[in-house]
């Protein structure tokens, strides 16, 4: 069964209280003065009970001496007609009723009968006054005496009715006291009430207000002490709930910036990968056009002459050897950005590096009529590095030199050590520069040929026949180590690529540095190129 | 005007039937003529008095016990108190031996004497005079100087059974030829050379009866007219005297011991002698003493009773 629950204001609670409280005050005060009064006029009665017995006691006993009745029913009667007595008997020590006056008023008359309580009997036998209060009123018997005897017993009806005026004259004022008690109790626990919880509704109306958001309104902070500290302590959570509120926003406004830069970065890198599968596919799909068409001819002109079959044969080959690089070097970039690769970084000797470079591009420079020149520093100190990555890198710029300087151009490897105080992450590198006198790279072109398969406004598959993934692939090996790769060029007058990288540490540091050093940060992206 | 009060037939039944007090039994065992030797024998006293017999009893009481307690030898150990309400009723406690000692004034003793063949044995010094007289007494302005003035007004005496309010001054009116008639209303006109008389059952009665001009004179005892208050006094003045009879006497029932009688009247005599006596004797309605009533005591008990022969004819 559901409990009934009522929830009590501060006002009626106060209210009921004082009403309760004065009632009991009331009560306190008003019984005893009822005892008081009720004593007060039992004692009246029994002294006016005493006087008369006494009075009466030699007249009544003359007249029973004298078997006097009539008499006896006079005295009766006058005795009767005080107002606050209501009756008059008079018997024999053995109960006969000898005078009864009429319980009803009017005259007494000759009685018959006998007393049948014992208890007024007690009184001709014992020869002592009795009392018996009945409701307010009293019954006093009172032997009649002659000397020590009895020779009867007179009894009395004193009326209670002055008393109880009495008695209803004092609950009616107290009664009135409290009445003017509780309305003024009441009066006054409306003050208390309202004095209390005004400043608490108002609490609890801008606690509400809170809840709801409304945090700039100000707490009221009044009333007693201790809602005035409960106001305080409200208007500290509500600064401070402001603040974190504010905070709050300015990190969502900024997190949602980042997310909106996150996003547009993704679409941007969704959109390169598509441009790059489809790059691909187009790169993946020229040497093939290439070596169709070839095969095409050769199968139409298969009888015709042979140095034309040979041109053809030649076209397949080339055709197919790019193919080969093409697809060795997207393996070659993709196992880089994953991760899968291995790196065999140890102290290179990069003059060393540089020379190889130059021996394995010698035969193209030769077949562009172009010249390299290497001319590596004195004293340059080994690098960290893997060997084979380094001559890749050199090998790349000096094919991509090679293949946009006209002929007769001159292409130049350069070394330049570059002091730590300089550079940012205070560690000593070696920067190499290869430059040429070709047709330059626009400005606008600098960032973008480094991505894959950017080769800039001026497109190069036409006549360098490049992949367009080997600035892409030096990029993500100089980042590997450490290093940075930038190119710097004027259209018409040539272009001059640099890359750092970090001088080897000491030998005792060796090992550490070729499980990749500090400093040294991770690939800032990496696509993966599994799924082509 | 305190009215007097009538004594009915069922009244005395009842009284009888209710079986009061010791003190105040009016039917106490009667003695045994013969000289008791076995205790438990009572002595009763006894009184007349119609209207507070209560009062005579409280009186009486310490008598009947001091009595009681001086005559074990008799077998007696305790004392009551009887009052009669008449002459009639006195006379027959007398005779059928209720009362043992009857205490009164002349007159009644006299009438009880008759009616019972009482003996009377002794004097009481009742307010502590031996004898009294009554009489006449008149405002001084009322233009009388002596008691053929009062003839064809009207007297107040006290009551019938009263010697100085009645029998001696009525008596003693008649004896010197004066015609006298009863009035059952002060205010009634007497006829000429008549006295008339109108009983106000009390001399206080008589004297606002005379102060308040209903009656001419009244008849009182001459301890009475001592008592009134200076400022009656001066108002009124007495015009005639009667004989002197003894104050009070005490008789004592026929066929009573006389052993007993004789130690009960030496018991009497004696109170004076002994401070308990003179105590009882105070209580007593300062009664001065008990003594042998005197010849000329006797002398004038017989005028007096020539008198009632006038009054009660």
């Amino acid at each position: 069964m559901a409990k009934l629950r009522i929830s009590w204001g501060m006002a009626p609670i106060l209210m009921v209280s004082i009403v309760a409280l004065v009632s009991i005050l009331i009560a306190l005060l008003t019984y005893p003065d009822i005892r008081r009064e009720r004593s007060v006029a039992h004692d009246a009665f029994r002294e006016r009970a005493d006087l008369l017995t006494k009075g009466l006691n030699d007249v009544l006993a003359n007249y029973i001496y004298l078997a006097d009745i009539d008499s006896l029913r006079k005295i009766s009667d006058v005795i009767q007609s005080q107002p606050d007595i209501t009756y008059v008997d008079v018997f024999a020590p053995d109960g006969r009723f000898l005078v009864r006056s009429h319980q009803s008023g009017g005259q007494s008359d000759y009685a018959t009968g006998f007393v049948e309580d014992q208890f007024w009997l007690n009184v001709a036998q014992d020869g002592q006054k009795v009392f018996r209060f009945d409701g307010g009123g009293l019954d006093i018997a009172s032997p009649i005496l002659v000397g020590e005897d009895v020779i009867g017993v007179m009894r009395f009806g004193f009326s209670g009715a002055a008393v109880s005026a009495e008695i209803r004259r004092i609950l009616l004022g107290h009664l009135w006291q409290g009445l003017v008690l509780i309305a003024v109790g009441i009066f006054s626990a409306y003050l208390i009430a309202r004095y209390t919880t005004k400043p608490l509704r108002d609490l609890a109306t801008t606690a509400a207000k809170i809840g709801n958001g409304e945090l700039d309104a100000p707490v009221p902070v009044g009333g007693t002490r201790e809602v005035s500290a409960l106001g305080q302590d409200l208007e500290n959570m509500r600064s401070q709930l402001q603040e974190l509120y504010a905070g709050l926003e300015l990190k969502v406004e900024e997190r949602t910036r980042e997310l909106e830069d996150a996003n547009r970065e993704l679409q941007s890198l969704d959109k390169m990968k598509d441009e790059f599968v489809s790059t691909v596919s187009h790169e993946l799909r020229t040497p093939l056009t290439y070596i169709k068409g070839a095969a095409e001819i050769l199968m139409i002109y298969k009888d015709e002459d042979p140095a034309i079959q040979a041109e053809f044969l030649g076209i397949i080959n080339s055709e197919s050897d790019r193919l080969t690089r093409l697809i060795d070097d997207v393996l070659d970039l993709s196992r880089m950005e994953s991760g899968e690769i291995g790196w065999n970084v140890s102290a290179v000797d990069l003059p060393g590096v540089i020379e190889t470079a130059v021996d394995s591009t010698h035969a193209l420079a030769m077949q562009k009529k172009v010249s390299v020149e290497a001319a590596p520093n004195d004293g340059l100190p080994p690098v960290g590095t893997d060997p084979d990555r380094l001559v890749q890198v050199i090998t790349n710029l000096l094919s991509n030199a090679i293949k946009f300087t006209p002929r007769g151009g001159l292409i130049q490897v350069r070394t330049h050590i570059l002091a730590a105080a300089n550079l940012e992450a205070g560690k000593e590198m070696v920067e190499v520069s290869v430059s040429d006198n070709g047709m330059g790279i626009p400005a606008i072109d600098f960032d973008k040929i480094f991505n894959r398969f950017q080769q800039g406004v001026t497109s190069l598959s036409d006549r360098a026949q490049g992949t367009g993934l080997g600035l892409a692939i030096c990029k993500e090996i100089v980042a590997h180590v450490g290093g940075t790769i930038w190119v710097e060029s004027e259209p018409g007058i040539g272009s001059t690529f640099f890359f750092t990288v970090p001088v080897a540490k000491p030998p005792d540091q060796v090992e550490e540095g070729l499980s990749r050093p500090d400093g040294i940060p991770a690939p800032a992206e990496q696509i993966d190129l599994s799924g082509w | 005007v305190r009215s007097r009060i009538e004594f009915a037939l069922i009244g005395l039944i009842a009284l009888m039937a209710m079986g009061c007090g010791a003190g105040a039994d009016p039917s106490p065992a009667t003695p045994d003529p013969s000289p008791p030797a076995e205790p438990g024998q009572v002595i009763v006293l006894g009184d007349i008095d119609s209207s507070e017999p209560i009062k005579k009893i409280k009186r009486f009481g310490p008598l009947a016990d001091y009595l009681a307690a001086h005559l074990k030898e008799f077998g007696i150990d305790q004392g009551n108190v009887v009052i009669a309400r008449d002459i009639r009723e006195m006379g027959r406690f007398l005779s059928d031996g209720t009362v043992d000692i009857y205490f009164d004034s002349p007159f009644p003793t006299l009438a009880v004497q008759e009616l019972s063949g009482s003996r009377i044995v002794a004097r009481r010094w009742k307010g502590g005079d031996a004898n009294y007289w009554s009489i006449y007494i008149t405002l001084r302005d009322k233009g009388i100087s002596g008691i053929e003035d009062f003839v064809g007004k009207v007297l107040a005496f006290e009551s019938p059974e009263s010697t100085s309010g009645f029998v001696l001054p009525a008596g003693t009116l008649l004896e010197q030829g004066f015609a006298l008639k009863e009035l059952e209303r002060p205010d009634t006109r007497v006829a000429p050379g008549e006295i008339g008389y109108y009983f106000s059952d009390d001399e206080e009665n008589t004297v606002a009866l005379l102060l308040g001009g209903m009656v001419a004179g009244g008849g009182f005892s001459n301890q009475d007219y001592q008592g009134l208050p200076e400022e009656l006094m001066n108002q009124i003045t007495q015009v005639g005297r009667t004989i002197a009879v003894p104050r009070q006497l005490v008789s004592v029932r026929p066929g009573l011991d006389p052993r007993l009688a004789s130690r009960v009247i030496e018991l009497l005599i004696g109170l004076d002698q002994t401070e308990e006596g003179g105590l009882i004797l105070e209580n007593l309605k300062k009664t001065k003493k008990f003594d042998v009533l005197p010849a000329d005591s006797s002398a004038s008990l017989e005028d007096l009773r020539g008198l009632m022969r006038l009054v009660f004819p």
